[in-house]
């Protein structure tokens, strides 16, 4: 396990990782360097605001773990950006699944049936274990 | 050729030996003994299969590699995709950027996300296959839980034990 960051290790390098994989997810260049010295701010125009979805992919990759995401009481919240989401919670067991901003987004996407997006994958695969139990085989 | 991962819920006896087998043959080192190791030092050792209970049976559950799978469809990199025509599908761990748009759109939740924020999931033991071996976890398996068919072959089994099921029943 990689040992944990302290915070003078999570600062930007203005490597721009984030803004290669936020193009791939909404097709918007959601982050931009405002200026060297300066902390990130985002978009390149405040009115291309509402495209983000809150998936969290600007943090995975970020190397450094500047850029954090922070699940709490139902919200969350990107410290960096400033910014928040309200989270789709789990029919079954009310663990945050992902924000509606992101369901709303692959609804778009994909056509599927509705209970796919209200369950956690936990208990979607505990969903179809009990079906699986019920055939006996698969 | 299209494989597929066939599962007998009656004959599983809750041994755990496929997940350990998984989770052997994903290590870097392939061996248990090291994995084992290294695991205790906190790598990230992580199997593709889950046994569940249900009641008092166990189901192992690893992904299905649907025909028309939806991870493949919403991933926006590329990093899951189908191998050939009728392949199992594979993640190429490099191009993931971790939007889990995957794991939120897939019906049997497989799709799981290591600390880095990367995908990973069962890939049928491509590289096993390539060398005409069976997956780790069917090899393992003493009691023929799991069991490797190609899919015609699966079809009409499936059709044979439920013609068999709807006779007896």
């Amino acid at each position: 396990m990689a040992k944990a960051k302290t915070k003078e290790e999570k600062i930007c390098k203005y490597c721009q990782i984030c803004v290669r994989a936020c193009e791939k997810v909404t097709g918007y260049k959601l982050i931009e360097v405002v200026s060297k010295g300066e902390p990130k701010k985002f978009g390149p125009a405040a009115n291309h605001r509402e495209f983000c979805i809150g998936c969290g992919a600007c943090a995975a990759v970020c190397p450094t773990e500047y850029i954090e995401i922070v699940d709490r009481d139902g919200k969350r919240y990107i410290e960096v950006f400033n910014i928040d989401f309200d989270l789709a919670l789990c029919k079954e067991c009310g663990k945050p699944i992902t924000t509606t901003k992101h369901i709303e987004h692959l609804k778009k996407k994909i056509n599927l049936p509705d209970y796919i997006f209200e369950l956690c994958d936990e208990c979607k695969r505990k969903f179809y274990m009990e079906r699986i139990a019920v055939l006996g085989h698969m | 050729m299209r494989g597929t991962i066939h599962v007998d819920v009656l004959r599983c006896v809750k041994c755990k030996r496929c997940v350990i087998a998984c989770a052997t043959e994903y290590s870097k080192s392939n061996t248990l003994l090291e994995a084992f190791e290294k695991a205790q030092n906190g790598d990230e050792i992580k199997p593709r299969i889950t046994i569940g209970l249900i009641g008092e049976l166990g189901v192992p559950i690893q992904c299905r590699h649907c025909e028309n799978p939806q991870c493949v469809a919403v991933c926006p990199t590329g990093a899951l995709k189908r191998l050939g025509k009728e392949g199992p599908v594979v993640v190429t761990q490099k191009l993931c950027i971790g939007c889990k748009h995957c794991q939120v759109v897939c019906h049997f939740g497989v799709p799981q996300f290591t600390e880095s924020g990367k995908v990973y999931k069962c890939d049928l033991c491509i590289e096993r296959l390539d060398k005409d071996f069976l997956p780790a976890c069917v090899e393992a398996c003493p009691t023929g839980a799991l069991e490797f068919v190609i899919y015609e072959d699966k079809l009409r089994k499936v059709k044979v034990t439920t013609t068999i099921d709807r006779v007896t029943t």
